[in-house]
């Protein structure tokens, strides 16, 4: 019931501010942007077109559009003061991490909703491949819970918003980055020593086989376990104020 | 852990044992102990800084002590914060809120998680509304209400789980005096049912909320009294007169009054004499003044009793004179700066010294 409370109110706090709208508006401005020119290439080309190159795209720009869901959460009230008032409360830290990181997964999830769209402009020239579609949609949910748990974690460590954003930018985009050079050499003969292991810890990989319509349990391990160990490290970060 | 349930009774509702805090090697609070019992209404007087909210932020559970150990009801507010937050209310000094919900929608929030039962929350609401007289603004926006407004709200707050105990910091600040002084009745009237720490540094505001005060300065306590004897203290309380005529006469005849312990001289022109005289303890030396001016045919222009401001008050204690102690060692109290002032003889009423906008006084 606690949990519910503080869902609803990040939920509020989300929806009921014009920056939400603005953060949304560009992502789908950007997204669709993209979608429009991948349609264009391709159909210039007469290739197959699949909803694997759109997922791509939209995992790039999640890149950007995670530090501004995240930055807010505990860095704002931090800021405001109003953490005193929800920690004096009689709720464990660990519920608050988990309302605000389910809080924030909602509003990524609502904010995609309007990119079904692309899905019905590709359904209606060429075949979409659903299996693909809906695995690729898991993808990028397992992937935007990966990225907002760390963006909540640096929201809880970070003097304010802005510092929040950009950490978190940073961390996506080297983590981004490390991810497609492993993705690179996996797919080159060139074998280096540290390459299954670096192709392991970049999510590109794993993230792959989702837009490709496979559904592996290791990814899905891969993903939550990383996005719960974020999802602990916020807590001990929240709980820090206890003994710093 | 030797508390249980049977012991409540008897022992303290709070209980602080050597408490220290420290921020970055810096004490913030330094070794303070003290008991509150059930019921009691524990003012907590200090200058900014004294550490007053890192003892309030202990005795919420926002952050543990660095050392010591304090106890509310039995539980320790280290191992036990749980328990210890669902008994104490707690407002906070500059009463954050969420600005963008509405002030029921605000209070619903804050009974979810502090675990009201859905049967009495609106029960729970619709008393603090009436309690903390917001029910004109119940629908309202938190962050377009005025300060008074919100500190209302933050009070709300603090009693929407009807908390035994409430931890109220520095609840008046920022209000208008019509704020404060219904405030002030919220206070007294949650004084009969609760047990409440409240800190300020405006003195009146202690005489009439509080039973016990204690003064701490510099993460110290440096006195624990009752208002009684906070009281008494206002006897020493200085005359201040403003009279045309010679210098010399009136100053000797001005000490010839019965009361009269000392005189100092503020300055004058023109003839004009201002002085302030110090007064025995219980004496009030205005009468005598008032016929040895008309009996020399003096022009008196001003004769005013000066208030005992928590300047004094604090330099009283901090030189080892105690409340009750001699007025000697006060700074001249012409300058008058902080106005937390009690008018010798009047009672609490509104007139008590208050000055809006000057209630955050300088430190001493």
């Amino acid at each position: 019931m606690k949990f519910m409370a503080l869902l609803q109110r990040e939920l509020h706090a989300y929806f009921f501010s014009p920056m939400a709208y603005l953060i949304m508006a560009a992502y789908l401005f950007f997204t669709g942007y993209s979608t429009a020119f991948i349609f264009d290439i391709y159909n210039q080309n007469r290739l197959d077109l699949t909803m694997r190159e759109i997922f791509s795209t939209m995992e790039f720009f999640s890149i950007f559009l995670v530090p501004l869901i995240s930055m807010r959460l505990i860095a704002e009230e931090r800021k405001s003061g109003t953490l005193e008032m929800l920690v004096t409360a009689p709720i464990d830290d660990l519920t608050i991490i988990l309302a605000k990181f389910a809080g924030s997964l909602v509003f990524y999830v609502v904010l995609h909703i309007p990119t079904l769209v692309y899905l019905y402009v590709m359904h209606q020239h060429a075949n979409p491949e659903y299996g693909s579609v809906i695995t690729g949609y898991l993808g990028l949910l397992l992937v935007g819970a990966l990225y907002l748990s760390i963006g909540l974690l640096v929201s809880a460590v970070a003097r304010d918003q802005i510092v929040a954003s950009l950490v978190t930018f940073v961390a996506l985009f080297v983590l981004y980055t490390i991810s497609s050079y492993a993705q690179s050499i996996t797919s080159t003969a060139f074998g280096i020593p540290w390459q299954k292991v670096v192709a392991y810890i970049g999510f590109l990989t794993h993230y792959e086989s989702f837009r490709k319509g496979v559904l592996d349990s290791r990814d899905l391990v891969y993903f939550s376990s990383v996005t719960v160990v974020f999802l602990f490290l916020s807590v001990r970060a929240l709980e820090s104020r206890r003994w710093r | 852990m030797s508390s249980n349930a049977a012991a409540v009774s008897s022992t303290p509702v709070i209980s602080v044992h050597d408490l220290r805090k420290r921020f970055a090697g810096v004490a913030a609070v330094d070794g303070i102990s003290f008991e509150v019992e059930r019921g009691e209404v524990l003012g907590f007087l200090g200058p900014n800084g004294a550490g007053k909210t890192t003892t309030m932020r202990i005795l919420a559970g926002f952050f543990p002590p660095s050392e010591g150990r304090v106890r509310i009801a039995g539980h320790d507010v280290v191992t036990e914060s749980m328990a210890v937050r669902a008994l104490v209310g707690y407002m906070p000094e500059s009463v954050p809120l969420y600005h963008d919900m509405r002030v029921e929608e605000y209070l619903d929030f804050r009974s979810r998680i502090k675990g009201v039962a859905l049967r009495d929350r609106q029960t729970r609401i619709g008393v603090v509304l009436e309690r903390c007289l917001l029910a004109e603004v119940r629908k309202r926006i938190i962050g377009q209400l005025s300060k008074g407004f919100r500190q209302r709200v933050g009070l709300a707050d603090a009693l929407i789980s009807d908390p035994p105990i409430l931890v109220l910091d520095e609840p008046t600040i920022g209000l208008d005096p019509n704020q404060i002084r219904q405030a002030r009745t919220v206070m007294k009237e949650l004084g009969r049912d609760h047990t409440v720490i409240l800190s300020t540094h405006i003195l009146p505001e202690v005489e009439m909320v509080c039973r016990r005060v204690m003064i701490i300065d510099k993460g110290k306590i440096v006195a624990t009294d009752s208002v009684e004897n906070l009281r008494a203290a206002r006897g020493h309380a200085s005359v201040r007169v403003e009279i045309r005529g010679d210098r010399a006469q009136v100053k000797s005849a001005l000490a010839g009054v019965p009361g009269v312990e000392s005189i100092e001289e503020l300055g004058g022109a023109d003839g004009v004499q201002r002085l302030l005289l110090r007064q025995g303890a219980g004496q009030d030396v205005r009468e005598g003044v008032a016929a040895e001016v008309a009996k020399h045919g003096w022009g008196l222009r001003e004769l005013a009793l000066q208030a005992i401001t928590l300047d004094e008050i604090f330099g009283r204690i901090t030189t080892g004179a105690g409340i009750e102690g001699e007025a000697g060692a006060t700074p001249a109290a012409g300058g008058n700066a902080m106005s937390a002032g009690v008018s010798a003889g009047v009672g609490p009423t509104p007139g008590g010294g208050f000055e809006p906008g000057s209630s955050t006084g300088r430190q001493p």
